[in-house]
Parts: structure tokens; sequence; C-alpha cells
């Protein structure tokens, strides 16, 4: 009963891991359906054109994590979120190794300015971003 | 920054905001599978982009109280799960039609006069 073709298991796979920003329960639910829809739109003897077909009508798993929480901007890694990522990170290793202090607090200061410009951090994002920047 | 708003993203806009209500005229009728729904909406040219964003808009309509949901034993496959339309879905239904109505009609008219 459940679907078994390799396509169909690794676009599930996919779906499952983008959509843990969900809440358990709810993530645990789209993904039933989506299985589900697959069971019901696939003959058993399906063909990899079949599945790849079924597949595109569904459409990308970030679209449908996206549909989920319309309250959020779909998550966007750009330069902005790794210049940020990357200052935060360089300046905390920096103090803690003891280096001139200036050079690192202007790191930690210009990080946690690109953070809070960023629209796509949210939630775990922003505090492992705090927690790397070391206060907030 | 580009200030103008283009048809394809007011399009959209107004798509997703229909949808919902599109899906709650189906059930109105009879209670369907989720599949069901899927395939007679995205069956419509200009309904529905990627199948696959009906699935969380009935999860959202289920958490409103607009829709119930039972599971059922099929006998071509696996159990199916149907969602049937519920008495505030019904209302929620009925007052976005007059909108709707009321909306569709106003710009029709504008539209019109704007293109003689």
């Amino acid at each position: 009963m459940t679907t078994t073709h390799p396509l169909a298991e690794d676009y599930l796979r996919r779906l499952n891991h983008i959509a843990r920003v969900l809440p358990r329960h709810e993530r645990d639910e789209l993904v039933a359906e989506i299985r589900n829809h697959l069971d019901s739109g696939l003959p058993p003897d399906a063909t990899d054109a079949d599945v790849r077909n079924l597949l595109d009508q569904l459409g990308p798993p970030n679209d449908i994590v996206a549909a989920a929480r319309p309250e959020h901007p779909p998550m966007r890694r750009g330069p902005r979120e790794v210049f940020a990522l990357i200052l935060l990170v360089t300046g905390f290793r920096r103090s803690s190794g003891g280096s001139p202090a200036s050079v690192c607090c202007c790191g930690r200061r210009c990080g946690r300015r690109a953070r809070s410009c960023s629209q796509s951090w949210y939630g775990r994002e922003a505090t492992a971003s705090c927690s790397a920047s070391g206060r907030r | 920054m580009c200030s103008v708003v283009l048809a394809a993203d007011v399009l959209s806009q107004l798509r997703r905001g229909a949808l919902e209500y599109c899906v709650l005229a189906l059930l109105a009728q009879e209670e369907r599978y989720g599949f069901g729904i899927v395939r007679t909406l995205g069956s419509n040219d200009g309904m529905v982009t990627g199948e696959g964003t009906l699935y969380p808009l009935l999860a959202r309509l289920k958490k409103a109280g607009h829709v119930t949901t039972t599971w059922r034993e099929s006998d071509t496959g696996p159990p199916r799960k149907y969602y049937a339309i519920t008495a505030e879905g019904r209302r929620a239904l009925a007052d976005f039609t007059t909108q709707w109505r009321l909306f569709r009609d106003a710009v029709d008219d504008i539209l019109a006069k704007g293109t003689t």
C-alpha cells in the first residue's frame, strides 16, 4: 500500500526534510496526504514517466511547504545571509581566541546588522545566529 | 524598487485568495477525497500551479472549521481521506460568493468602460 517507486520515495523524503520547519503533526499529516495522493495517482505498474508526470503536477516540495506557512516568505540563502553568517562566526571565534577586540566586535556588529536586515531569517535560524554572536 | 504591480502578480494573488472558496464550492455539492478535489481543480486551467499546494490549503480549511475529514476504506486502493463542508464553511462560502460577485461585476464594468 505504501509508495515504493524510488522517484516517489525520493520526493517524499525531500518533502519530509523541507517540511521540518512545520509543527510535527502538520508535517506528518502533509507527508501522509502527499503519499496518499501518489498512491491514488499511480498504477501498480507505474513507469518512470508516469511518476515524473505526477510529481511535476504536484510541484516542488518547497512550494508545498511554502503554501503551508503563508505568513513566512520562502527560505532564501542570498549573499546577505551568507555574509552575516561569516561575520557572526568569525567575530565570535576571534574574540574567544583573544585577537584584537576591535576587529571581532566590528565583525559581530556587522553580522548582527546583516542578520536583522535579512527577511529570510526567523525562528531557529535567528536564535542560532544569536548564540553564535554571543549575545542578541 | 519597482512599484508597478504586474498583472501576473495580481492574478496570482486573486487565484490564491479564491482557491479555498472554490474548494468549498466543490464540497458544497458533495463530500470528496483529496485526490479528487485536486484533480478537479487541477484540470481547470489557470486554477492551480502545483497541485500539491492544495493539501496545505485543505489543512487550513480543516483548522478553520470549514471542513471536516473522515478516512474511508476504498475498494480500489489505500484508504481515502474524505472532506466534507461544515455549516460554518457554507456560511463562509455564501459570504464570499456575495462579495465576489459584487467585486467581479464592478471590475468588469470598469474594464468595459476603460476599453471602449
